[in-house]
């Protein structure tokens, strides 16, 4: 038996053409996006130029022209720093246990991050120094910068404390990591350990 | 055993499609297909080589491309199931084998229309509710005037280029796309241009740049003429990919931002990460197993989950996989690749039916080749 009949021509002919008629058209789509709960205010928000106790073992000055950036549950304090360029860097106040895997892992941790490669600490000599903050404490100020991708850069500073070490981040691009060099420095200038 | 002869223009031009030649040579065509497209895939990257050989009607100008190829093959093998296949109690394993085939080239059918993947970034401790597609972009506009949700219009790909228009009803302002780019370099526009032109394209401008192997990594660019704006704001402006400060514009006081960015997929539900977990090998830093504890939040209620490597989550039509992650100092985003794909259960089907068929066919061979042996041996007596 065999099946001839115009039916079955008319699936064969329609499917074919269903083939041909799948192709992409012009469309618009419109949708809502509930818009975020406003983030819990803590107690971190401070306005700048004021010293900014958050009941941590020490305190901040936010400089001018910082805003309160996205909050996490790692970060004690976060700001949004603009720049000429239009971008917007990105600060991060972290406290970790101990040595937290050391200062030269988390470089190259940060120089992976950028697209550099791993470096030797006799190779960072340019770019990273000791600072000393209006308490007498020091740190070590780093700069990283890609410059085969200027929209890849971080400045960083680091205080190795007994039991803690304290990771000041700012991640922004080239031109935003040179404009940030004074307040970043304001910035970790301005650290009081209370336990000093 | 033959067809009765075709009487019809209809008929006969179906009976020739059922010819088992044009599948021998469609089959052909499909290797040469495969072999140039693995080649050119080397060169330029495996997403282009796809699109040109395998997932287009018509390559090197007047060839059929992959899908016209297997758009023959699927009409081939209709037509000789009707027409050239005579049903007979012996034939029932091959009629059956054949029905499987013509399921799995229909499974690959909804799979190229109706599917989609992306991947789907979330930070721990917060939460999505969309994924992106690795390639495709569209063109939105977001009105964030209302208090408790952004409306957004999306433009999807075929706006994307240029001499488009972008315009809807409900936007009170016309977008003309002047320039298009799939790949740009921004530099600065020395000096400042600020007659006639708007926000980020006062002080840069783009240059294309040839597409990248890893198509992902391209950033596309485009300059838009607005009209229908604030008195003063009609003029040029520039969005790109990946835009940090995302462009607005504002009409009677109302602002709207304007992107392009990777297509987005929007979920029934949103995910949460709870906490990434990552091994490594020991004594080194290279990971060997991650996994995201995730909730599913669906109308407000939170079911537990945990994604890793080998372990999907499938739930409704999705599939999320643990693909990589991103790790900060202060905390760690997991990345999620996402398929969506009406299509993914035809495979085991179609292959079953197959099987069923073989095994079908074998059943009803047997007899005969016993026979045949008997035969056999019966003319040639040792």
């Amino acid at each position: 038996m065999k099946i001839s009949n115009f039916p079955s021509s008319a699936v064969v002919a329609t499917a074919s053409l269903f083939l041909w008629s799948c192709s992409d058209e012009p469309s618009v789509q419109k949708y809502k996006v509930a818009k975020a709960p406003a983030a819990v205010e803590t107690s971190s928000a401070s306005e700048p130029g004021t010293v900014s106790d958050t009941g941590l073992p020490f305190t901040w000055v936010v400089p001018a022209g910082w805003v309160d950036g996205k909050a996490s549950s790692m970060r004690l304090a976060s700001y949004n720093v603009a720049f000429s360029d239009g971008s917007v860097g990105d600060f991060s106040l972290v406290q970790l246990g101990g040595g937290a895997g050391g200062v030269m892992a988390n470089i190259n941790r940060w120089r992976g991050q950028i697209g550099l490669g791993d470096a030797a600490p006799e190779e960072l000599a340019e770019n990273a120094h000791m600072h000393t903050t209006g308490q007498g404490m020091e740190y070590l100020h780093i700069t990283l910068i890609n410059e085969d991708n200027p929209s890849s850069a971080i400045i960083a500073g680091i205080f190795e404390r007994p039991g803690f070490t304290l990771f000041a981040k700012l991640s922004a691009s080239k031109v935003g990591v040179l404009e940030a060099q004074n307040s970043f420095e304001a910035f970790c200038n301005s650290i009081v350990f209370k336990d000093v | 055993m033959s067809e009765s002869k075709p009487k019809s223009p209809v008929l006969k031009v179906l009976h020739f499609l059922s010819k088992p030649n044009i599948f021998f040579f469609t089959a052909i065509w499909l290797i040469i297909l495969l072999v140039y497209g693995t080649i050119d895939q080397k060169y330029n990257g495996l997403y282009l080589a796809q699109e040109k050989y395998f997932s287009s009607w018509i390559v090197w100008g007047i060839f059929p491309g992959g899908r016209m190829a297997m758009s023959i093959v699927f009409v081939n093998l209709t037509c000789k199931l009707i027409f050239n296949s005579p049903i007979r109690l012996n034939r029932i394993g091959t009629l059956v084998t054949h029905s499987g085939m013509l399921l799995l080239l229909l499974g690959g059918f909804f799979t190229a229309y109706f599917s989609n993947e992306g991947s789907m970034p979330i930070p721990e401790g917060q939460q999505s509710s969309y994924y992106q597609d690795y390639h495709e972009l569209e063109f939105a506009v977001i009105d964030k005037s209302p208090a408790d949700h952004d409306a957004v219009t999306v433009f999807n790909n075929e706006y994307i280029k240029e001499g488009a228009v972008i315009a809807d009803p409900d936007l009170p302002f016309t977008i003309s796309v002047e320039t298009f780019h799939r790949n740009i370099d921004i530099v600065r526009r020395e000096p400042e241009v600020t007659d006639g032109v708007f926000g980020f394209a006062q002080r840069f401008q783009f240059v294309p740049k040839i597409l990248e192997n890893e198509f992902a990594q391209n950033m596309a660019g485009m300059v838009l003429k607005i009209e229908g704006l604030d008195e003063g704001s009609d003029g040029t402006y520039m969005v790109f990919q990946f835009m940090q400060i995302p462009q607005t514009v504002s009409v009677d006081g109302k602002e709207y931002v304007i992107e392009l960015r990777n297509k987005r997929y929007q979920l029934p539900f949103s995910i949460e990460l709870v906490d990434f977990t990552k091994k490594v090998h020991p004594g080194t830093q290279m990971a060997s197993h991650y996994s995201s504890l995730v909730n599913v939040i669906t109308d407000g209620f939170k079911r537990e989950v945990l994604i890793s490597m080998n372990e999907p989550l499938r739930t409704l039509n999705f599939t999320f996989y643990q693909a990589s992650f991103i790790e900060g100092v202060a905390d760690e985003t997991t990345v999620l690749a996402v398929v969506q794909n009406a299509g993914r259960n035809f495979p085991y089907i179609s292959s079953c039916i197959m099987a069923a068929g073989l095994f079908l066919h074998l059943i009803i061979q047997v007899p005969k080749l016993i026979v045949r042996s008997k035969r056999k041996v019966e003319v040639s007596p040792a």
